[in-house]
């Protein structure tokens, strides 16, 4: 189980002014759910993905990762609960090595590294064995320079390696943003495959309605730093992505009203 | 706005304080202000004459007078500011070494005595027009260097050489000088008379060797500050081919006879000016003196080294000669059993004095490939390492520490400077760059004191060559470089496989993905920062093991001899990635790295075989390696015409 209570986090802009990224924010994940974020740019979508990851520490709040208290280890230490996708499909993986060097050191994961090199045939074997599971013909690219795939590929391989350890906690920051429309759908085809097999908790924060709706099992809108809608269930069977604009321009325009109040209060 | 005051007031009030502590605590006392450009043997020399000097007249340090020591470390613009701050601090008196720093003392000390020492020729830098008529505050002892007579003492001494030759150091502001007056006697001789352009202590080995190559039989050495730091190379070197060396100064160890004076003996002379200034004479008054006639010094015990004979006229007409000594007991002597004086000249030898060179530099261009490719981080520290592994190893075998311990404390001691430079970046967020200038600043300092001085000669001391050299130069005739090239080259396969294993490891390999892609790395649950410092500690480490390699090698190591060395490293790097096939991995470039170290080094042994004039030697190297680096892409170029596509 995920569960973030009253975090906060506030930017400070190199002007001076401060941003409030998450006001207040309650969430919980029970293991294996399947949640997908929403919200405009500057809603604090991919803040809460990055206080989850360690990316930046919270300024409030409590952060637990299936019981443990994760708020104050640093990013690297977290990691080893962790998997991650970026939205930059360049971010996620190492150009100059191997696409097996990637997944090795993928592999190692929250394990200790020694000095021994660890890329024998047993490893291999299961890196092409999982590298075919993705079903984009990858497997024969094992020893190819990580450079030389094209984005989508490194989004799969990204995929794979987050996975690799099949971590308390799977976060896709956007991860098919930066690709084309038939690459992110190859994408998205993946991510479900590789979530459904091994019952991933996951954590998918996306510009896209209708990947919001079409995946996952429970889908949170944020706006100005708060989650102003909760579906999932009855509620959320049948909702398609007309329905979800319509409701959350409601929801926006009553939170800005209640952003406004507290200003005005706090004045 | 508010909090700069806060932060102000004390930072005024500390400074205020700071100022206090500084002056009048010295009235009645002289205060003499000492001050030298640099950290070279010859300069150290002088001060220390000039301090026995007043020592030994009865100005004992903090009771009857108080120095100011100051050095600017080679920096010039510094000079200006210890002038200032001797203003500021209330010196009565500045005693100055060298020409550059009495230059920059006239110019900011117009109203208290200067009194000058090392300084060639007063009139150059127009301190005065005559010995009698000079600025008014300012007198002192010049140094005599009669290159032409040394040149007719030269010759007759070992009438068997007829070409004589000399390193020359274009950089040296009284080099070309220097050159001028003996060229014009050898000239008056009927000599041919060579000279090859030489702008560090790393290339003297090679410069020597590019002198046999051009037909020289014995080396007339010019006085010459840089190449006098790197002496024991020059002899270790010319011994090892059976030429003759005479030395335009005194006081180098291993030289069989010199015609000059020491920089002891001139800053003794300045000392003794100094003391009748203290004494009340007027500056204006003194004139300007030459330090001591010109010393005829035969060392006797070099000469045997060098197999060679002294004439007994010579002999006779030397004003000191030194004996023969027995070895000192317990100290490990290696000295290189006499080869046959004055071999003939085989151009390999060079070449092969380039490529022992290019061996030792492997290290250093691993370090700076580590640092710069894999790591990405630009890394100043190496100009402090590499000096720092020669330090270390040199002050250890001094001291009777087995050779390859020693060699392994360098490496160890770079570590610890790489790691330095690793700590300010990653916890007090120093930039990169800022924090491999102050771990290179700081070093400087750092190894001095490891020397406790600015240079150590390791000439006849034990190396990593030496077992293997008593054996092989018993048996198979081995000379010095091949047994240097030998240990070199099972080290560097050593290391090299070494290396490239450890960069294949789990390890390494987060090691190569830290600077690859930093973010990724992170999220691949890998502390960012340790793997950074770690880099560094292992970069720095190699580059020092290279400083202690080059240090044995060469017969020395020198507190400047870092200058340069990023440079060459990234040369080293860049050619060694333009001489590698695109497709090839890791090991490969590891291996191509180490081969681009030997080019750069074998370039410069061209730019210096092909007899440019001396002034070109930088441009002609600059241009090689530029040609090198071309090569690939003029290739590239036909073969795209060829099949247009």
């Amino acid at each position: 189980m995920i569960e973030l209570s009253a975090v906060e986090k506030t930017f400070e802009q190199p002007g001076g002014d401060r941003v409030p990224a998450l006001r207040g924010v309650d969430l919980t994940m029970p293991a294996g759910q399947f949640l997908t974020v929403i919200g405009s740019n500057g809603s604090g979508k991919s803040t809460i993905l990055n206080v989850v990851a360690g990316t930046y520490l919270t300024d409030a709040g409590t952060i637990r990762i299936y019981e443990r208290d994760v708020t104050r280890w640093p990013e690297h230490k977290r990691a080893a609960l962790l998997g991650r996708v970026f939205q930059d499909p360049f971010k996620g993986t190492c150009p100059s090595m191997t696409v097996a060097e990637n997944l090795r050191m993928a592999e190692l994961r929250g394990k200790r590294r020694g000095l021994r090199v660890g890329l024998d045939r047993a490893s291999l074997d299961r890196y092409r064995a999982g590298l075919a599971s993705l079903g984009m013909r990858l497997e024969s690219r094992l020893q190819a320079s990580m450079g030389t795939l094209s984005g989508g590929q490194r989004q799969a391989v990204t995929l794979l390696m987050a996975t690799i350890t099949r971590p308390n906690l799977l976060l896709l920051d956007e991860h098919t943003a930066a690709l084309d429309p038939r690459a992110a759908e190859q994408i998205m085809v993946v991510t479900e495959h590789l979530v459904r097999t091994h019952s991933l908790t996951t954590l998918m924060v996306t510009h896209s309605m209708e990947q919001a709706v079409r995946f996952g099992d429970r889908t949170i809108m944020m706006h100005r730093g708060m989650i102003v809608a909760d579906l999932a269930g009855e509620e959320r069977r049948g909702v398609t992505e007309a329905d979800l604009l319509v409701r959350f321009a409601e929801l926006r325009y009553t939170a800005e009203m209640r952003v406004t109040k507290d200003l005005a209060i706090s004045r | 706005m508010h909090n700069s005051r806060f932060v102000a007031v004390p930072l005024a009030a500390s400074l205020a304080l700071l100022a206090n502590c500084g002056g009048g605590q010295h009235t009645g006392r002289p205060i003499i202000g000492v001050v030298q450009i640099s950290s070279l043997v010859a300069l150290d020399e002088a001060r220390e004459g000039f301090y026995k000097a007043l020592a030994d007249s009865g100005f004992v340090r903090d009771v009857t007078v108080t120095f100011l020591e100051r050095n600017a470390q080679g920096d010039i613009p510094t000079l200006s500011l210890i002038m200032h701050d001797f203003l500021q601090q209330g010196v009565t008196h500045v005693a100055t070494i060298s020409s550059v720093a009495t230059q920059t003392a006239m110019k900011v000390i117009t109203d208290r005595p200067i009194i000058f020492g090392a300084v060639a020729n007063p009139y150059v830098i127009a301190a005065g027009t005559s010995p009698t008529s000079h600025r008014p505050n300012i007198t002192g002892a010049s140094i005599p260097l009669p290159v032409d007579s040394a040149l007719a003492v030269a010759v007759s001494a070992f009438p068997k050489a007829i070409v004589w030759g000399t390193l020359f150091d274009p950089a040296d502001p009284f080099a070309e000088h220097y050159l001028g007056v003996v060229k014009r006697k050898a000239e008056q001789l009927g000599i041919r008379f060579v000279s090859v352009a030489c702008t560090s202590p790393q290339d003297i080995a090679t410069g020597v060797q590019a002198l046999r190559a051009q037909g020289v039989d014995g080396i007339m050495q010019v006085p010459s500050i840089m190449i006098g730091g790197g002496f024991p190379s020059l002899i270790k070197q010319a011994r090892e081919l059976g030429m003759p060396v005479v030395a335009s100064n005194t006081g180098y160890v291993g030289t069989p006879l010199a015609l000059g004076a020491s920089f002891y003996d001139n800053g003794y002379v300045q000392g003794l000016l100094m003391i009748r200034v203290l004494r009340g004479e007027n500056v204006a008054n003194i004139p300007f003196s030459v330090s001591a006639n010109p010393q005829m010094v035969v060392d006797l015990g070099a000469a045997a080294d060098f197999n060679l004979t002294i004439p007994p006229g010579i002999i006779a007409r030397a004003s000191s000669v030194i004996p023969i000594k027995r070895d000192t007991p317990g100290v490990a002597s290696t000295k290189t059993p006499p080869r046959a004086a004055n071999r003939d000249a085989s151009p390999w030898e060079f070449w092969l004095a380039a490529l022992v060179l290019g061996l030792a530099f492997a290290a250093l261009a691993w370090g700076v490939y580590i640092a710069s490719r894999v790591l990405r981080f630009p890394d100043i520290t190496p100009d402090g390492s590499f000096p720092l592994g020669a330090a270390v190893a040199a002050a250890l075998i001094t001291s009777g520490v087995d050779p390859l311990l020693a060699t392994l404390a360098a490496f160890f001691a770079g570590m610890v400077a790489g790691y330095v430079t690793g700590l300010l970046h990653t916890r007090l967020r120093v930039t990169e760059l800022l924090a491999g200038i102050l771990v290179m600043t700081a070093l400087y300092s750092v190894n001095l004191h490891v020397m406790g001085r600015s240079n150590i000669s390791l000439l006849d001391r034990a190396t990593l060559a030496t077992r293997l050299h008593t054996i092989a130069s018993a048996t198979a005739n081995w000379s010095n470089d091949i047994s240097f090239g030998a240990v070199f080259l099972v080290l560097t396969l050593v290391m090299g496989c070494g290396f490239t294993w450890f960069l294949r490891t789990d390890f390494g390999t987060a090691m190569r993905a830290a600077g690859d892609n930093p973010a990724m790395i992170i999220a691949q649950g890998v502390d960012r920062r340790g793997m950074v410092e770690l880099a560094l500690a292992l970069a720095n480490g190699l580059v020092a093991f290279s400083g202690a390699l080059i240090a044995q090698y060469q017969g020395f190591a020198d507190v400047t001899m870092g200058v340069g060395t990023l440079v060459a490293g990234m040369a080293a790097v860049i050619l060694g990635e333009t001489l590698k096939p695109k497709r090839w991995r890791l090991g490969a470039t590891i291996a191509m790295v180490a081969v681009g170290a030997i080019v750069f080094r074998g370039l410069i042994a061209v730019a210096l075989r092909i007899g440019l004039s001396p002034v070109d030697l930088k441009l002609a190297t600059a241009a090689f390696v530029l040609a090198t680096l071309a090569l690939p892409n003029i290739d590239l170029g036909r073969r795209w015409r060829r099949n247009p596509s």
